[in-house]
């Protein structure tokens, strides 16, 4: 029925679409579609406890941990807004690959992936529980509810404006179709399902996007022939990571490097790759710690190398496209939006099967994202705030029927959001406003537990509420009167991006004095309640005799020289 | 349920389950194969696309086709029972 309605609603195209599908494209995303839900049917059979559902029997290698925590991260974002990010600002986009990601996976495998796998916990609430106690998990709890929720809300909106603006799908019918898919897959086979799905959207992403780079690179003549025809075509330096970064006027995003390494990956990456449960949880899922730790490590690596898929055809459509690219809110008659570089390098590019394949790796990572937002959504609502405040005493077959019911009700609250989104100005700065509320706190809140012994359960609590309100409150300000916008980021110049990378930087710096402020005048925990939660009383550990290169270590060092070779390259 | 890090249990169940990779190999083979199919029929009826020449769908198809079948006949079913059959035939030492 599904599949009848989805060929019934290609035929229902209008006529502004930007690529048209022939009969091979169709069987590839319907083949998508089957395989998807046929995954969730064979995986039923295997969710049968709440370990099972909620965390995959914890039983996944450290390969499918790790590339399922990268695709979980593979949503709408990385896919559309990061490529318009590129045609709009250039290479500078790709500080939110490198510098935003190496270091804080890193840091995730190596320092803070035995606290959460030694405390045996579920969630990065249920860690907060254990470290500061019940208020600070659900204050936690709650606000990641939220942000999941809207999170996967701006999915859907995507994917469905997506499949309007360039398949010419009817938005309504995109949403549903592809919620009702999410829906029953992950509530067959709960984490199970979604990591399933993750890894093979995973190689879809890669596969059905790879077109676009090699093609692409072929016309341009090369990266020399690419550099000479950017410059060509546009004013300013959108060629080079740090060179222009000196002052906010000097590049193009109206950022200073201060704002990228403090603010971007100094707080906002280690908030997100480090206590978003979106992600965390599928590195908890592995089968033994040195997998969970090597899990985002082995992530990053490919983490690395998404910009040849997602910042280079952005680049490409500076370089090659016959015509200018404006933003959202300036698109009129015969103009395409920043947004739509994507799908027009996939046209430009792409004949039928390719096609096919390239649009089916969009469905993939906007499900995927979908999906991961759902099952952690579904794991928190169910473990940290109807376990602990609603029912506490119920059996684990309950829970695990509470887990489905979550996963079905968390898909319809994303339908919800996903209408109240298309009343937003941009998916992207949305995306950043709620990372820099919720995540840049967290992220503190949490690395203060796992390091310092001293940090109470009421610092804890009170530093956490106060970055969030702060984060809150100062987007409320700048919204309201866009003047303040200098103060948050410190120069006249800055531009809405730089607001975020700032807003997170002082809403971490205010949970940070706020926590250790309080923490100083109240009780600690004695220090027995500390074991497996803090540094120097973790008593699990995975070094065993491995030979060198399966270690964690091994592969971050690996890791660290790729990321500098690559900055001293584009430097 | 409790998240209590005297009381609770992790539960491992190491199911016996397909690997993810087959099911990866069985979806990119199939796909390979439809690509490889409008590869080879460009060859008369040239996509209306940049670069055409490059016959990028056959290339695309031969790769995935390789690719996909590889992985699933590397992580089928039979061929993991078979080899546990060996591994049980062989005399204990």
């Amino acid at each position: 029925m599904i599949l009848a309605n989805m060929v019934a609603a290609v035929e229902l195209q209008s006529t502004g679409r930007l690529i048209s599908l022939s009969a091979p494209d169709l069987i590839i995303i319907v083949a998508y579609f089957a395989m998807v839900l046929g995954i969730g049917f064979y995986l039923k059979r295997y969710a049968t406890t709440s370990d099972d559902f909620f965390m995959a029997g914890r039983d996944m290698t450290a390969w499918v941990a790790g590339l399922s925590f990268l695709s979980a991260n593979l949503g709408a974002l990385e896919l559309m807004g990061w490529a318009a990010a590129a045609y709009q600002y250039g290479i500078l986009a790709t500080h939110f690959y490198w510098i935003a990601a190496f270091p804080s996976m890193v840091f995730l495998g190596l320092v803070m992936m035995p606290f959460y796998y030694a405390s045996n916990t579920h969630s990065v609430p249920g860690y907060l529980q254990l470290r500061y106690g019940e208020a600070t998990r659900t204050l936690s709890g709650i606000s990641f509810a939220v942000m999941t929720v809207l999170m996967s809300g701006i999915n859907m909106y995507a994917m469905a404006l997506v499949m309007q603006l360039v398949l010419g799908w009817n938005f309504h019918f995109s949403i549903w179709v592809s919620s009702l898919t999410v829906a029953i897959y992950v509530t067959l086979g709960g984490l199970y399902s979604a990591i399933f799905n993750e890894v093979l959207q995973f190689f879809l992403i890669w596969f059905g996007a790879l077109s676009i780079p090699i093609l692409g690179m072929i016309e341009a003549g090369g990266w020399n022939g690419l550099v000479a025809k950017i410059h060509e075509r546009v004013q300013g330096d959108y060629v080079h990571l740090w060179a222009p970064m000196s002052t906010f006027s000097g590049n193009p995003m109206g950022v200073h490097w201060t704002g990228i390494v403090f603010g971007l990956g100094g707080v906002i990456a280690f908030g997100y790759w480090t206590t978003d449960f979106l992600v965390v949880q599928r590195a908890m899922a592995a089968k033994d710690l040195r997998s969970a730790r090597l899990a985002p490590i082995i992530a990053s690596y490919f983490k690395m190398l998404v910009p040849a898929i997602v910042i280079l055809p952005g680049l490409l459509g500076i370089a090659v496209l016959p015509f200018k690219l404006v933003p959202a809110n300036t698109v009129g008659m015969g103009l395409h939006s920043y947004n739509e570089v994507l799908p027009l390098m996939l046209a430009r590019y792409c004949g039928p099967g390719l096609l096919g394949l390239g649009v089916t790796a969009l469905i993939a990572g906007f499900m995927s994202g979908m999906a991961g937002n759902v099952s952690a959504f579904a794991t928190v609502w169910t473990y940290d705030i109807y376990q602990p405040h609603i029912y506490k005493h119920g059996s684990d077959k309950h829970y695990l029927l509470v887990g489905r019911w979550c996963t079905i009700l968390g898909v319809i609250a994303s339908i919800g959001t996903a209408y109240l989104v298309t009343h937003f100005r941009s998916i992207m700065d949305y995306m950043q406003a709620l990372v820099s509320f919720f995540i840049a706190p967290l992220g503190a809140t949490v690395i203060i537990g796992m390091l310092w012994k001293r940090a109470t359960p009421k610092g804890g609590f009170w530093g956490l509420l106060a970055g969030t309100l702060s984060s809150v409150g100062m987007y409320a300000v700048v919204t309201i009167h866009p003047d303040a916008l200098r103060y948050v980021a410190l120069s006249a110049q800055a531009k809405p991006i730089a607001d975020d990378l700032y807003r997170a930087l002082w809403s971490c710096i205010i949970c940070i004095v706020v926590t250790v402020g309080v923490s100083l005048f109240t009780e600690p925990k004695p220090i027995a309640e500390l074991k497996n939660l803090v540094m120097g009383h973790l008593s699990a550990t995975d070094e065993e005799a491995v030979p060198l290169y399966k270690r964690p270590i091994f592969w971050a060092v690996g890791v660290a020289v790729l990321f500098a070779t690559l900055q001293i390259v584009f430097w | 349920m409790e998240d209590n890090n005297s009381t609770l249990h992790v539960h491992r169940a190491h199911h016996e389950m397909l690997p993810v990779w087959f099911f990866i190999g069985c979806l990119l083979l199939f796909y390979g194969l439809v690509i490889l199919f409008v590869g080879i029929r460009e060859f008369h009826h040239p996509p209306a696309v940049v670069l055409a020449g490059y016959h990028a769908s056959l290339w695309g198809g031969i790769f995935l086709t390789v690719f996909g079948g590889g992985f699933t006949i590397h992580f089928s079913p039979r061929r993991k029972r078979k080899e546990n059959q060996g591994a049980s035939d062989q005399p204990k030492r």
